[in-house]
């Protein structure tokens, strides 16, 4: 209607994203009551292909801490767009978060999370967010959106130092969560997380240096065989003392190739 | 309401979940295995979980909805004490669950349910639910994927039913433990979704909850 009509309203989309960042939101967004729900409205508007994706997350726990690994790339599609995204979000002195799929959301997460640490903070109390209560929190957020069918297609990796032991969980973006030593996301699933499980399990508890020297292999051999991935890889290591982030770049050893058939 | 959508909200992870009531006893069984589209997930995740009340809640399906239902039982279990001032039973509990069950009628929790507990009286009681809520009282359940492996052996060890020799055997809490050993080292070998161990608790008014981990073949 003309007399509706506010030239000083917001264009965006006021009706989804009234979240805490929208400062602008309005009460009376409708003339009429629309006739559908919002998640009916959601089936209709929301994506649910990731767009901006991030390839697999690798992350396991050994004796005193937590090590994960992702690459920094950011893919579109197949174009290797953004080559220099951190997936591993530092959230305090004993939690990180890796992040894996579409990296706009991603960016949702680090950025809600960033806000409950500042109002932890802001409390002036000492109490520091454990990252079970990271984890826990998580997997709300990812099921509450997966039920509006407006879902963050991230996997969400929490690791970190809890009652000082390691702890490793993913959430998907279906709120599905699970703890486990050994946490390996995307195609990741398929190329490694078999054989280092076997290795994992059969040795006793390994030390920082050889958790390290894993997970470059880990690395290597993901970039040899996913063509989403991309050489330099940000290694997080978390353990009682503190949390330590190294970038590094892939050494591959090409010289196999002539041995395989169907490279060139 | 769902059309041509490159997504989907349910998934289904793997968890096959047995509960035998006895006269004083309760044993649930559930296996360790999470699975996702035929990768292992996690060898050590059980099925079973225990509610402040005593009982103990087997959850199978989609684990997000797994999780959320325990989540919000949890809250509704204390906040049922503190108006209450008493624990809820597991009668009331199961009715409270089929309630809220059916609340999601048109989205449904996707689990198979199955809450285990003693009764008013102190015997075991067993109360299976669909996805939307239906419940019923029942003297043995089991749910998941392995379900139509061990269903039957349950009917005919357990209430002798469609053998030759009819009638309920009823059982120690010992004897019910190791056969439902027995049960899933059978029907693992024959279920690709079943393995890697069973986690059985037996949850007797004495001694609370008694845990029996033994492991299953991991291929």
């Amino acid at each position: 209607m003309l007399n509706e009509f506010n030239p000083c309203r917001p264009c965006w989309d006021t009706i989804n994203d009234k979240d805490d960042f929208n400062i602008n939101h309005s009460y009376k967004n409708y003339t009429i009551s629309p006739l559908e729900t919002k998640v009916e409205r959601n089936i209709r508007t929301r994506t649910v292909t990731p767009v901006v994706t991030g390839s697999s997350v690798a992350a396991f726990t050994f004796n005193g801490g937590v090590i994960l690994a992702a690459d920094v790339l950011g893919s579109y599609g197949s174009l290797a767009k953004y080559r220099n995204i951190s997936r591993i979000h530092q959230v305090n002195d004993r939690t990180v978060l890796g992040l894996g799929g579409d990296l706009s959301d991603a960016d949702y997460i680090k950025e809600a999370i960033d806000t409950k640490v500042e109002q932890d903070i802001i409390e002036e109390d000492g109490s520091k967010m454990t990252p079970l209560a990271l984890y826990a929190w998580s997997t709300r957020l990812m099921y509450y959106r997966r039920t509006q069918l407006n879902p963050l297609l991230t996997n969400v990796i929490v690791a970190g130092m809890e009652n000082n032991e390691p702890f490793l969980g993913r959430v998907n973006d279906k709120g599905s969560a699970y703890k486990e030593f050994l946490i390996i996301t995307g195609i990741g699933t398929h190329l490694a997380q078999g054989w280092i499980r076997t290795i994992l399990e059969t040795s006793s508890q390994i030390n920082k240096q050889q958790a390290e020297q894993l997970m470059d292999r880990i690395i290597k051999q993901l970039y040899y065989r996913d063509c989403r991935a991309f050489a330099r890889y940000q290694v997080c290591i978390v353990t009682n003392d503190n949390v330590e982030f190294k970038v590094k770049e892939v050494q591959p050893d090409w010289s196999l190739a002539s041995s395989l058939r169907n490279t060139e | 309401m769902v059309k041509e959508h490159g997504w989907y909200p349910y998934e289904f992870q793997s968890g096959t979940t047995v509960a035998v009531a006895g006269d004083d006893y309760v044993v649930v069984a559930s296996d360790t295995r999470l699975t996702e589209n035929y990768a292992i997930q996690s060898r050590t995740h059980s099925n079973v979980y225990k509610m402040h009340n005593n009982s103990l809640l087997l959850s199978t399906g989609f684990l997000g909805d797994v999780l959320t239902l325990k989540k919000t039982l949890e809250g509704r279990i204390k906040t049922y004490e503190y108006t209450h001032s008493k624990p809820i039973s597991t009668p009331a509990l199961a009715q409270m669950i089929s309630i809220m069950m059916y609340g999601r009628r048109f989205f449904p929790y996707y689990t198979n349910t199955v809450i285990t507990g003693l009764d008013t009286d102190g015997k075991g009681c067993v109360y299976a639910f669909d996805p939307v809520g239906s419940m019923t009282k029942q003297l043995y359940a089991c749910e998941g994927s392995a379900m139509p492996l061990i269903l039957p052996i349950l009917d005919a060890r357990i209430l002798g039913k469609n053998t030759s020799n009819p009638g309920h055997v009823k059982r120690t809490k010992e004897e019910t433990v190791t056969m439902i050993k027995d049960i899933y080292m059978a029907a693992c070998e024959r279920n690709v979704e079943l393995g890697d161990g069973v986690v059985i608790h037996t949850l007797t008014k004495d001694k609370g909850i008694e845990t029996d981990v033994h492991p299953l073949r991991k291929d």
